[in-house]
């Protein structure tokens, strides 16, 4: 049953890991292109004048004006880290985790199609989980891929360093996407609600609603109603990433640290897994 | 041997009863057709035989014990809804079906394939429902069950296909293999099936041997001068299943000993008096058909 989940993750990564591609090269060729028009504007064909702010002490003072070719790019004095571009990578994930997390849910209108097959429910339901898990590693994966390819065409794909907070921004960012990925399966697994509808709600929820009750007088009931449910927005836990020095930190809207978030999310996101298989055992076709 | 024992079960949706203390034992190589007005608790009788519904009380085994996953290694299910992955091809689930059953029958499954024309490049979504049918029961028989449970098993196939589907039946049960399946096409039941189990409301109301109960069933017709005959208290004999009256005709649905009701009947003095078999089709009216019907009430 494993290559039910196999076909259906395949597809959903091949549909969002081509939008994504896509996304990455029209971002990457405007980006390119405005580049190079601003040098036509302002320094003549090959030139292009930019404001870099530096670090104090830095080669370039703050503000600093530079003159220079597209192509020249790579001279510039700066270095990323590589917990940004996993940073970024762990949102491709979230997004990919929040399209499978209704895998067990899918099952449940098919006349037990997946329940009268010589496997158990719950070794199913694992089965699901690991190939579920192996997408997300792959669109991880494919997201490092398309920023390292960006990067490569702009000639800075050296600047990349692995810098000391790294690790634990892919754990926290792909830990946000086990809570959600678990906190869906947890809440379709065991009804014939329909799986998209409800991925949409929690996207609709987590991204625009409970960001609004800290900014808008709602009155104390339901601002302490929200403020409980925003414990279960992953993206409450990992709100962004910043650059602290030479490494990157998690941001979190719930005041964590990243080692807190990491913790959290990850044992949320398997409480819901533990959940979702409890109440897909009990479903009755 | 029993294959499939169900005792006493019961199965209640809230307040609703959808079976009510069914009992039923199939042996092993028989062919049992379920026949049922829909909502009669046929197909929620088999959702509880394997495991897909728990039911409020009573027991079901397979082989004298409960089903569990492994117990699909030799039973396989064709439920009476399509619940094939649509967006899977043909052939994907063939795979599928290799990769789950350690007896998948790769050569069968091309036999069958074959025999219904199916086109393995199709998706599921593009082929008709017969042929969304004709590969459930392809995958079903190709991974040679000892236990088939068919629910409505020949829904939308053509005639033609509708007598393969018998055929793969008749052959799966010489071939030892237990076959449970439900229809409403009688004439299905009467030639594949051995036995017969009849469901109402829930409740098992007739149970036997095909041959039996057609033998031990008659109808036996009476033709009167005028319609003003009195039935001479033949509504209450517990030999008559049911009584229908047409005018002059009287016909009378009784099992086992029509000879004493056929002289009981003389005796009112008839023009003519007849006695037929009863076709499947006569038995699973009696039995379905409502009480005052039956008992002749009001005649």
């Amino acid at each position: 049953m494993s290559l039910v989940e196999f076909l259906r993750a395949r597809r959903s990564f091949y549909i969002f890991g081509s939008i994504l591609t896509a996304i990455v090269l029209s971002i990457s060729i405007s980006l390119g292109a405005a580049m190079r028009q601003h040098a036509q504007d302002t320094a003549g064909p090959a030139h292009v004048t930019i404001t870099i702010s530096g670090a104090p002490g830095s080669s370039h003072s703050t503000p600093a004006h530079h003159h220079w070719h597209p192509e020249s790019f790579r001279d510039l004095n700066f270095k990323i880290p590589l917990g940004l571009l996993f940073g970024i990578a762990a949102y491709a994930t979230i997004i990919l985790a929040t399209i499978l997390g209704t895998s067990l849910n899918s099952e449940n209108g098919r006349g037990g199609f997946a329940f009268t097959k010589p496997i158990s429910r719950e070794r199913l339901a694992l089965t699901y989980f690991a190939v579920d898990a192996a997408a997300g590693v792959a669109i991880f994966a494919l997201a490092l891929i398309l920023c390292a390819v960006a990067l490569a065409a702009f000639g800075v794909l050296d600047r990349v360093f692995l810098d000391s907070g790294a690790i634990a921004v892919a754990a926290a960012g792909t830990g946000a996407a086990l809570m959600w990925y678990g906190l869906l399966q947890a809440l379709t697994s065991w009804n014939r609600l329909k799986g998209g509808l409800i991925t949409g709600i929690t996207w609709a929820t987590f991204l625009i609603v409970l960001p609004l009750y800290e900014v808008t007088q709602l009155g104390p009931i339901f601002h302490t109603m929200l403020a409980g449910i925003n414990y279960l927005n992953p993206l409450a836990y990992y709100t962004a990433c910043s650059l602290d020095g030479q490494t990157v930190a998690v941001l979190s809207q719930l005041g964590f640290g990243t080692g807190q978030v990491i913790a959290f999310t990850w044992t949320l996101g398997i409480a819901g897994l533990a959940i979702a298989t409890y109440g897909w055992k009990q479903v009755e076709v | 041997m029993k294959t499939i024992t169900i005792e006493h079960l019961t199965k209640r949706y809230g307040e609703q009863s959808a079976v009510a203390d069914l009992s039923l034992e199939i042996d092993e190589g028989s062919v049992c057709g379920l026949l049922g007005p829909n909502g009669s608790g046929k197909t929620t009788t088999f959702k509880c035989l394997l495991g897909l519904a728990r039911p409020t009380s009573g027991t079901l085994a397979v082989h004298g014990a409960p089903v569990t996953p492994h117990t699909f290694e030799t039973l396989a299910y064709v439920p009476e809804r399509n619940t094939l992955y649509e967006w899977m091809m043909v052939f994907e689930l063939f795979n599928l079906y290799k990769r789950t059953y350690k007896k998948y029958d790769a050569a069968r499954a091309a036999e069958l394939a074959a025999l219904f024309k199916l086109d393995s490049r199709k998706r599921i979504e593009r082929l008709s429902k017969g042929q969304q049918t004709a590969v459930a029961l392809t995958l079903a028989f190709a991974t040679r069950p000892d236990v088939l449970v068919l629910d409505e098993p020949a829904s939308g196939l053509d005639p033609i296909f509708q007598r393969v589907v018998l055929d793969l039946i008749i052959d799966a049960a010489a071939g030892g293999a237990t076959v449970l399946f439900s229809s409403h096409q009688i004439g299905q039941v009467e030639r594949a099936a051995d036995r017969v189990a009849i469901m109402k409301d829930g409740r098992l109301v007739l149970d036997g041997n095909v041959d039996t109960l057609k033998g031990e069933e008659k109808i036996v017709e009476a033709v009167f001068d005028g319609d003003a005959f009195a039935p001479n208290g033949l509504a209450t004999d517990p030999r008559v299943r049911r009584i229908e009256r047409n005018g002059r005709i009287l016909r009378a649905y009784v099992r086992n000993d029509s000879a004493d009701v056929v002289r009981r009947l003389e005796a009112l003095g008839p023009k003519a008096i007849s006695v037929y078999d009863l076709s499947l089709e006569d038995i699973f009216l009696g039995a379905v058909s409502d009480t005052a019907a039956r008992n002749g009430e009001g005649i």
